[in-house]
This record gives C-alpha cells, structure tokens and sequence, in this order.
C-alpha cells in the first residue's frame, strides 16, 4: 500500500449522509462515491508550529480533528482509492491522505 | 443510569505521563456514578495513597494496579495490573513486591537512553508467575492492553501468534488474565484504532478470554491532552515534532456513555452479536468488583507498623522498660535536683509516660532513642529538631539536648491527647556523614524493615519555562534569558506577574513580540506543580516491621540505597514510622572544628580558647563536648552582639544581622527568641518591638495579669510562643494543658469561635476565697491579646532546639576562631558563597595561606605560623576541574622537589597543572633559598612543560632525583602577571579571591565617585544619601510585616556587607537589575536600626560594570583632550 500525503490539502466537495458520514465527493474535476462503511477517526495537530494561545481549560480544540476514513470508487474509470478527508466547517474538505 | 469504573488510569504522578492529580481522577469518576475507582501509575504506585485517601472521602472502592513493562526474549511490552482486593492482603503484596522486582537495581550492560520516555523499570514475563500465582488462585488480574505482545502481534495481522502468545499467558496464570480492549479512534490500523480494538475484542471472544474495556486514561478532560503532549516532549527531551506524539487526545476519563457507545462501536465494527458489548462491559464490573481494595483489610491503612520489640533491644513489656530508662536518666540529668523540684520532674515525667502508652507509642519512643544512640555509636552528632524537644522523656532518652524543664517547654504541645499519628521527632546529624549513617541504619535494623522516603519534585516556574520552552523548540539561549529572569512565584501565575513584576519587565516586552514567547506562557501555566520527578528525600528514613517490603514498593535511590515510592504525605496513612534524619553542613561544620581543636592545640585546647584549664566540657586531650558547654557564656553574647555573625548558624543573614543588631542578646532565651522572631508570623503580629523595647527598658514589662509572670519572664512579658498560649489558656480557662494545645489550634483557624467560652470559663475563674481571679477589664486585655495573637507565634521548643547549635557554632567562632572558620570553608554551610567567608577570616585577623601543592591537602586545615598565631591553609580541593584521583595523587605524593618532580609524580592533567600554577599553588617549588621565582617566569615554564608532546610512560621511580634543576629554566624575565589578572585568575579557577578582592579592580573610581565602604557605613548619620557598591552575596524576599515584597540585597566590597533593602517604589526603579545583576551600585538612604546596625533603603542601582565602562571612556576622553 503506498501512501501520499498531501501537505497543501487538496479540496474535495463532499456530500454527507444524514448522520455527517462521507457519501458522495467531487474532487479534481471527477466524481466519486463511497462504497463501504466509512471509517470515523480522530487525527492530531501539530498545534507548535503556529504558536497558538493555549490557556489551561481553553485548548480542547486546538489538538484534534476530526476525520474520516473512505472507500471511494470513481464514476469515470472505477478505480478504487482510500481517502482520508478533514472534516471542515462547509462542504469543501481537505484530502489528508490518499492510499490506493 | 449504569455506571462504567475504568481500570486503566494514569495519575499525575507518573511523571512526565499524567496530566491529573489523583484525588480529581475519584471526584470525576464519583460524579460519574462510579462505586470504585481505578489508578494504574506507570512503574509504581507513586499515586496509590492519596487514591485510597480521595476513595474512601467518597466513598469508592480504591483499586490499585500498576501499568508496567514486561520482558520476554530482550522483547519489551506493556501490561497493566491490578491487585485483587479483599484476600487479606495478598494482592495488595504481590503488586508492591512485583513492582520493587521491575526497580530491581540487576541490570547491566545495553546503553540507558536518557529522558523518562525510556522506562528502566520491567520485569521479566517469567517472573511475574511468582508474584501474581497465589496458593488460592491469582493475587492480580493481568490486562492484555494494545501495547502488550498479544496487542502487537494483533496489529500485526499476526493472528495465531497472538493466539499463543494470549494462551501462554493464560497457563501462565490461570484465572488472572483478561485482554483490554481500548479504543482511541485513532488513524485506522494503528495501536487502539477501532479496528485495533475489534480484532483485540474478537480474539478475545474466540479465545473465551473475558475482555475488558478500558480507556488507557492519561489526562482528565480533552483540554488536558495539550499539556500531556509538553510532558511528552520533556519524557524524550525533544522539542515536539522532532519524535513521534499522542496520535490524538482521546485518553481522557470518558464519561459511562461514552465508554457505552465505543463499547457498541467496537462490537459492531468487530461483527459480533449485540450483546458482545454487554458482555465486555460487564465483564470490566466483574474484574473492577474482584480488585476492590479494603484499606483496613488489604492494606492495613493507618495501622502503626513499628519493629518488633526484640530489634530495638527491648524483651519484656516496653512500657516498663521506657519508664526504667527514664527514671535512670533523671538521675543522671538532673543530679543535682531534690525535694520539690524532683516531685515536680516525677510529676512531669509521669504525666508524660502516661500520655505516651495511652497512645501505644512507646514502641515507637524507644525506638528513635535506639536510632539516636546507634548515631552517637558512630561518634558522630546528633541532635533533636522540632517540638519532640518539648518532651521531658525525648531529654532523658538524649534524643534532645535541650533541658524541657529550664526553657518550659510543653510536652503538650508536641503530643497532645488527641493525636492518632505517631508524632515527628526530627534528628539532626552531620551532612558529611549522612550516608553513613543510612546505612548503618539499613545495617542494624536489616534491609526488609528499612527504606528511605522518596519525595516528588514538581514543576516550579523555571523548571516548567525550561520544559515548556524545550517542547516549543525555543534556542536555548532564549530558554536560558527567560529561565532565569523567573523567581519565585507559582508558575501558574507567570502571565499575571508578567504585568506586575517590575524585573519582569523585559520578559513581558518579549512575550508581546514573540508568539512563541505567549504560547510558552500558557504551557509554562499548565505545568505548574505536576510532579516531574522522584527522588530519595533529604531526611526521611522509614522504619517498620519485618513485612515492611509488602506495604511500600521501593526502587533504587541516587546514593544506591532503596528507597520507597511513597513520600511523606502517605505514610502516615501508610502506618509507616519515618524518621527525619537530617544532615546539616553545620552539624558536620562543628563536628571538623572540634577535630582541628584537638589536632591543633591536643591537651592545650582549653588554655587556647579562653577557657579555664579545668574546663568540665573539655577532656584531658583536648576534646570538646559542645552539648555540654555552659549556655552562658558572655564572650559569646559579646561577640554576637557585634553582628559580625557571619558563620553564626541561622543569625548570618542579612535580616537576622539586622535583628540581633536591635535585640542585643545576652542570654539563652533572647536567642529562642530571635530565632522564633525572625519568622512570618511573629513579624506579621508585629511582636518584635515591643520585645525589644522593655528588654532595653524603653518600656516596663506588662505581664497582662500577676499570674502569668512567671511564664512570661523569658520574652519580657510579650506573648510570643504556642507555649505561653497554652499557659495562658490554662489560668484563664482553667482547661488542662493539652485541652488547652486544642484550643489554641482551634484558634488558628478561627480566633473568634472561641470568644465566647473563653469569656465565660474565664469569668468563672474563682480563688479559694470564691473571689473572681479575673476581672472584667482582665479578661478583655487578655482576649485582645490573644486575639492578636492569632496564629502568629511559634512553638518555642523548636526555637529552643533551633538556638542550639545557633549557640554552640557561635561559641566555637568567638573561643576557637580558625578552627571554627576551618570548618566553614570545609563544609560550606551556610547562606554565602565561600569567598565572602573568607573575607570574615581575614577581617577577623586570621591570615589565609595561599595553595601550595606542597602544604595543602584535601581539606582546609589549620596550620600554627611560626608565631605561634594560626592560620587556614587553602585547600586543593576546590581547584576548578580537580578529580579526586588527582588530589589523592597530589596529596600522597607530597612534598615535591620541583615543579617537574611534581608533573612528574603527581600527573595533574594539562589544564589543572596551568591552574596550579596561575594560581601559585607551585610558587614554593621554585624557590630558592626562601626567594620565590617570578609568577611569569613559572607559569611560562610550565606552559612550556605542558606542551611537550605527551612521553611514552616512564617506569616510576620512586623520589627519582631531577635530572637537572628546573629551577634554571625559569625565566625571570618573563612579565608578571597584573594585580588584576591575579584576582580574575583566582575567582575563576577557585570561586574566591586568594589574593586581593574582586573590588580592587574598581576602587579607583569608586573613590572618585564617593562610594562609602561597608565597614565605615556605621560612621555615617542616620538618613544621609550614599552610594555603596560590590558583589551580590545574598538576595532575599524575607517575610514582612505588610506582606508586601521586600528585596534585600547584600553587597560585598572586601571590607565586610553592606545590605540594602528595596522596597516597591525603588524595586520599580531597578527593574530586571534586581535579581541580575551581580556586581551593583546602589543609591540610598542610610537607616540605623539600633546600636550596631545599619543598612541602607535604596533608591536605585546600576549595574557596576556598566558604570566603569562608562568611567573608563570617560577617563579615556579626559586623558585624550589633556594630551
């Protein structure tokens, strides 16, 4: 299995299911749709490198994000790739990782 | 709604680990409904006495476990176990003596990484059988976490080895092994990822192994992770990002439905039947309800552990024996005693017999004098500290050596009637013998009933900036700046003292600039007060009964010997005996100048020091008993009046010199007094200068009412000590001593409770007569000042156990002062670096003799000039960069013939044999017919010795004659080096001016800018403007009266200290020079404060090598335009 992680985070769209899980995206121009169950998870920032204000109480947020883990299959050739997607506040979500 | 207990948590005390204190971890879990409640401290059990404390305030069951490393074929993982509860015992020892095996001191050979995130503690899988496999089943549950080898083979994907590795686990202890399944939703296919966790949980079903769920707790809440991600950092002394972090912050204490949920999640995912979950979760309550821990049962809480009778000497019934041994000593303490005063001392010693075996603690009494007395065995000294010398049976045990009866003090206020602990008895011996007396003491008693107490070192302000600023990748110059401009405050105040300090000023300009900086701020806040480190106690000694190693766990301390995980704030608790065994530099101080008494002047000592030659205290050889030198000796009163104190134990601060320059002492008690004076309370309650004022006579005596005059004599009628409380209380209130000791702690938490019932009972108060004792206006008078009184005094037992040695090293200074200035530069005692020591010797007359490889040794030793007058000769020892392999060469060695003779003979290294020669500790190597050789012409000499390429090894011979002189090949000519260089030369390469002082440098234009000299301030009016300069000896934020900080700052310019004091306003002025300064002018007015003191407020200061920077360019100029 390879890995590739993009540090520049890639945008997808993505189109959630009624409970917030990934079902359908839109990323670099071409269409994918989750095909197994996916994978909720919890992923670390490296909160040093932006030197945040960090008040003991106040900091839950600055640590974790959330994430998922899909399977995804795309429309136009069929292939299959594993994606992991930040969740963000709208409907664009950063691509952390991409395995195939 | 079903409660979940987590088993698998980490307190604050596993350092550089947990983010959580362990009484907050039972609040939240009581809050969450629990009944019981976990704690797995990495390594030990270092939190497992305050969980049981927090567990039974509310009302939980404790369970108690330990997460450790296990060893299998030089493989380490990780399991967590949990002692079983409620089988007497069992399970409770069987983790505490696995636990000391995994600190077992065996391990050798393999390269120790440094930095906490490499555990040293583990045991070997093969053992824990022998721990854990009790006759009636397991003593413990075993936990199969995500870390352990089944949990890795799991990840793997390696699924029959993880099947044998779990069923060789399972033979290996029958009924005591479950698989924890934990959950942290990290990335999926790492350690505790869901997946992780299903494939734990279907092995776990496949197997029929029950299965538990845990959450590996580290932190409390979310926002904690943060602050385990700095300890982290600090575990592998690597700034974050350059190792491996947490994968995220989900280790925190999860509420039941939280736990539920990940439960149902990991069932789910693990494709098992719904009620796969509820078995888990049931199956944690089951093995939770197996480890529910009795205090009484298990662990014996609170019940005392002494040794048994027949180690402390003692084969019939204790209380005879105590009571024989104290009547004996009566005898011979108080010879000369009869009539009333003997009834009075049976009288005392009966009620305080009684008291002692109504509580059971004469086990406990007989067993300290058996310590006192195995130290005495060793000749070495000891002496009691603290309230125990309130204690007439402590006076005739010799624990203490200071008389209850002549400075009446209380028994009551060291033991009163209603204490369950054993009381303390602290013992105070030489530092320089400590480590012997350990072990001596694990020697006697036998190594299964002694340990060392630990204690837990925290995080303070600059500890936690280093760290925080190390976690943030901070330069480390940067981390150093901020570091060190930090003084003293709790560290979780850092960003509010950063706008009020004025030294902070700088630092708070900084954090403004620098992002980082107020990140740092933040996490520096976060770690304050998180215990970061264990280490062995300075005094503790704890001694038990035989079964003392299956109640504390211990691990290896710094000087080798076992000490106990636990610290002072459980034993107690713990039922553990400590004793405080305390090295003092002064004890050890004494202890030399009594052995340079006898060496130096042998049968002649008494005549030498002043003393009659028939002198009791003084044996026919010369050596001096100091425990039994009178207490009144005027000599010493005189020479403490002049405050040159410096060497004077406890009396040599600038504060204390200062104080006894007021109060003037001229016998024992005033100095109880001082010392108990020169507190916060007394300060605070402002009972200082009415002391003083009617011990001057400035006012008469006002003894509050006849009846208290006799008690209140020793202070001049102010009310300073516990002890007069007690007296007072007794009078008035007609209570006994002891009610009245509880009554004066009543009234320290809250004066005017008492009010009423003291008003009542006191009025009450009736003579034979039926007259009232006390009248209404008394009775007001006395409460005012009682009320006054509050919670400011001090017990005078310890002020009077305090004096002692305060009075003893203060006799030895004014009778034997080179022996006594000997033992200072050799021990090193007190608050001052040693130069400014030295500068006291010479101010005192006694010459200081220069280092010579030939004269001195080891030690700094009193030498006899060919006067007949003494003088101390420098030692070699604290020559910069000395090994003690070269001193012993050098000093076994002597004397030499030349200067090769000795590179020859005592191989110095390259840089010590320059030193010694910088420093003229060669000089007399190169003299001729008494002439010494030029400084130059020796120091280029050896240079050139030294540079010669290292010879192949020449077979030694034995006082090999030189081959030549090598006094030819001296140059004479060679330049000498300047007073200066001479002066830096010796504060660099010995930490103290040998020849001339520091100031001299600058004398110059200290002259022309009419800087007074300490020694002449006392000539100065009071409230006139001077400047005075030096090197800082001594800052202190000692307490004041207001409360509010004051700074006091000593300076000294080789006359003697001159000390400032800076209050806010001129501590505003000064700004970040306060505490950074090292060499400083300062501007103030002069304040006489009594017959010999002076000292100065400040207005402001300089730092004194910007001024002469300044001066020299000025003079420069001058001397330019003058040409």
């Amino acid at each position: 299995m390879t890995v590739e992680t993009t540090t520049g985070h890639e945008l997808a769209t993505v189109w959630t299911t009624a409970t917030g899980a990934p079902e359908r995206l839109l990323w670099a121009s071409r269409r994918f749709v989750v095909v197994a169950r996916p994978i909720p998870w919890i992923d670390r920032i490296s909160w040093w490198e932006h030197s945040p204000r960090v008040p003991a109480g106040e900091a839950a947020q600055v640590l974790e994000r959330q994430m998922w883990q899909v399977q995804v299959r795309a429309l136009d050739t069929g292939e299959l790739l594993i994606v992991d997607l930040s969740v963000a506040e709208g409907p664009q979500w950063p691509i952390t990782a991409v395995f195939d | 709604m079903a409660s979940f207990t987590h088993l698998h948590v980490a307190g604050a005390f596993s350092a550089h680990y947990g983010t959580a204190r362990p009484e907050l971890l039972v609040d939240a879990a009581r809050d969450a409904g629990a009944t019981a409640a976990a704690l797995t401290d990495r390594d030990g059990v270092y939190g497992a006495v305050r969980h049981i404390r927090a567990c039974l305030e509310s009302g939980l069951s404790p369970i108690v476990g330990v997460d450790l490393q296990v060893r299998e074929a030089e493989e380490l993982s990780e399991v967590t176990v949990l002692a079983h509860g409620q089988d007497r015992g069992a399970g409770w020892a069987s983790l505490v003596r696995l636990v000391s095996a995994a600190h077992s001191p065996r391990r050798r050979g393999g390269r120790r990484l440094s930095g906490t995130a490499h555990r040293s503690a583990w045991v070997e899988v093969g053992r824990l059988e022998g721990f854990l496999a009790g006759e009636e089943g397991p003593t413990a549950t075993v936990l199969l976490g995500p870390s352990s080898d089944v949990g890795r083979a799991v990840l793997a994907g390696e699924r029959s080895r993880a099947r044998q590795l779990l069923q060789r686990w399972r033979r290996l202890l029958p009924g005591g092994v479950v698989v924890e399944v934990v959950c942290h939703r990290t990335r999926p296919g790492i350690s505790a990822s869901l997946r992780h966790a299903a494939d734990m949980l279907r092995l776990a079903v496949a197997s029929e192994t029950p299965a538990v769920l845990t959450n590996a707790v580290r932190y409390l809440t979310p926002d904690d992770a943060l602050t385990g991600d700095v300890l982290d950092s600090a575990a592998h002394l690597l700034p974050l990002g350059s190792f491996r972090p947490q994968p995220n912050g989900q280790a925190w204490l999860k509420p039941p439905e939280a736990m539920r949920r990940l439960a149902h999640e990991i069932t789910e995912y693990a494709g098992l039947r719904r009620d796969a979950a509820a078995d888990l979760l049931t199956a944690t309550e089951q093995v939770a309800d197996r480890c529910r821990l009795d205090p009484v049962t298990d662990v014996q809480w609170r019940r005392p552990k002494v040794p048994e009778l027949e180690v402390i000497g003692v084969d019939e019934d204790p209380r005879r024996v105590l009571a024989r041994r104290c009547e004996t000593a009566l005898a011979e303490r108080y010879p000369d005693a009869g009539g009333r005063r003997l009834t009075g001392l049976h009288d005392r010693l009966d009620t305080e017999l009684r008291t002692i075996t109504d509580f059971g603690f004469e086990t406990y009494f007989l067993a300290v004098a058996d310590v006192v007395s195995l130290i005495r065995g060793m000749d070495v000294r000891v002496q009691a500290r603290g309230s125990g010398a309130g204690s007439l049976v402590n006076y005739l045990l010799r624990v203490s050596n200071v008389d209850p009866v002549e400075h009446d003090l209380l028994f009551e206020r060291f033991l009163g009637s209603r204490r369950s602990t054993l009381p303390d008895i602290d013992i105070d011996t030489e530092s320089a013998r400590r480590h012997d007396v350990y072990r001596r003491i694990f020697e006697h008693y036998g190594h299964h009933r002694v340990t060392l107490l630990s204690m837990q070192n925290a995080y303070r302000a600059r500890g936690a900036a280093r760290d925080a600023g190390l976690a943030l990748g901070l330069e480390e110059h940067r981390i150093d700046q901020i570091a060190e401009s930090l003084w003293r405050f709790p560290a979780r105040e850092f960003r509010e003292v950063l706008g009020e300090k004025p030294e902070l000023r700088e630092l708070a300009e900084l954090v403004d600039a620098d992002p980082r900086l107020d990140t740092l701020v933040d996490l520096t806040e976060r770690l304050d007060r998180l215990p970061r480190h264990i280490s062995m106690h300075p005094c503790g000694v704890i001694l038990g009964d035989s079964g003392l190693l299956s109640v504390t766990p211990t691990q290896p301390s710094g000087i080798g010997l076992p000490m106990s995980q636990f610290d002072k704030d459980d034993i107690d608790d713990m039922g553990l005996l400590k004793l405080d065994v305390l090295g003092v530099r002064m004890q050890s101080t004494m202890a030399y100048a009594v052995g340079e008494i006898i060496r130096v002047n042998g049968s002649g000592a008494a005549v030498a020091g002043g003393l009659p030659p028939d002198a009791p205290y003084v044996s026919a050889e010369g050596r001096i008993d100091l425990d039994e030198i009178p207490q009144d000796d005027e000599p010493t009163f005189a020479a403490i009046r002049t405050t040159h104190t410096l060497g004077m134990f406890q009396i040599e601060s600038p504060g204390q010199r200062e104080l006894i320059g007021k109060l003037q002492p001229d016998r024992y008690s005033d100095l109880i007094a001082d010392i108990s004076l020169f507190r916060p309370g007394p300060m605070k309650g402002n009972m200082v200068l009415p002391f003083i004022d009617t011990k001057h006579g400035y006012q008469r005596p006002d003894y509050l009412h006849p009846r208290f005059r006799p008690f209140l004599q020793d202070s001049y009628g102010v009310v300073i000590y516990h002890e007069h409380v007690l007296r007072i209380l007794h009078e008035t209130m007609g209570v006994s001593l002891a009610e009245a000791d509880e009554i004066r702690r009543a009234m320290e938490r809250d004066v005017d409770r008492i009010e009423e019932a003291f008003r009542t009972r006191t009025a009450a108060r009736r003579d034979e007569d039926g007259e009232r004792l006390f009248a209404d206006r008394d009775v007001d008078r006395i409460w005012s000042t009682l009320r006054g009184f509050g919670s400011f005094g001090f017990c005078k037992a310890h002020g009077a156990a305090f004096a002692l040695p305060t009075y003893q090293s203060s006799w030895l200074k004014t009778h034997y002062p080179s022996e006594f200035m000997a033992g200072i530069f050799e021990h090193d005692p007190g608050m001052y670096p040693r130069r400014l020591l030295m500068g006291e010797a010479r101010r005192m007359g006694i010459s200081l003799l220069p280092l010579d490889v030939n004269a001195s040794t080891e030690q700094y030793r009193v030498e006899r000039l060919e006067d007949g007058s003494k003088a101390v000769r420098l030692s070699l020892r604290d020559v910069r960069g000395i090994t003690d392999a070269e001193l012993g060469r050098i000093t076994t060695g002597a004397p030499y013939g030349s200067i090769s003779d000795f590179h020859r003979r005592a191989r110095p290294s390259r840089p010590l044999m320059r030193s010694l020669a910088a420093l003229g500790a060669l000089d007399s190597l190169a003299a001729e017919g008494g002439i010494p050789a030029g400084r130059g012409g020796i120091i280029a000499y050896v240079r050139q010795l030294t540079a010669a390429p290292p010879r192949h090894p020449v077979p030694e011979a034995e006082h090999q004659p030189a081959l030549f002189d090598d006094r030819l090949l001296i140059d004479p000519a060679a330049p000498e080096p300047s007073a200066e260089e001479r002066i830096t030369t010796s504060l660099d390469l010995l930490a103290a001016e040998t020849e001339g002082h520091v100031m001299d440098l600058y004398r110059p234009m200290l002259r022309g800018l009419g800087v007074v000299a300490a020694e002449d301030l006392l000539g100065e009016r009071n409230n006139s403007e001077v400047l005075v300069a030096g090197i800082r000896v001594a800052t202190q934020t000692p307490p004041m009266r207001s409360g509010r900080r004051v700074v006091f700052i000593s300076l000294d310019d080789g006359t003697g200290c001159s000390d400032a004091t800076f209050f806010e306003d001129a501590q505003e002025q000064v700004g970040p020079l306060l505490f950074g300064t090292k060499l400083m002018i300062i501007r103030g007015r002069t304040r006489r404060t009594g017959e010999r003191g002076i000292s100065i407020q400040a207005e402001t200061a300089w730092d004194l090598r910007e001024v002469f920077e300044q001066w020299r360019a000025d003079q420069e100029h001058t001397a330019r335009q003058a040409v």
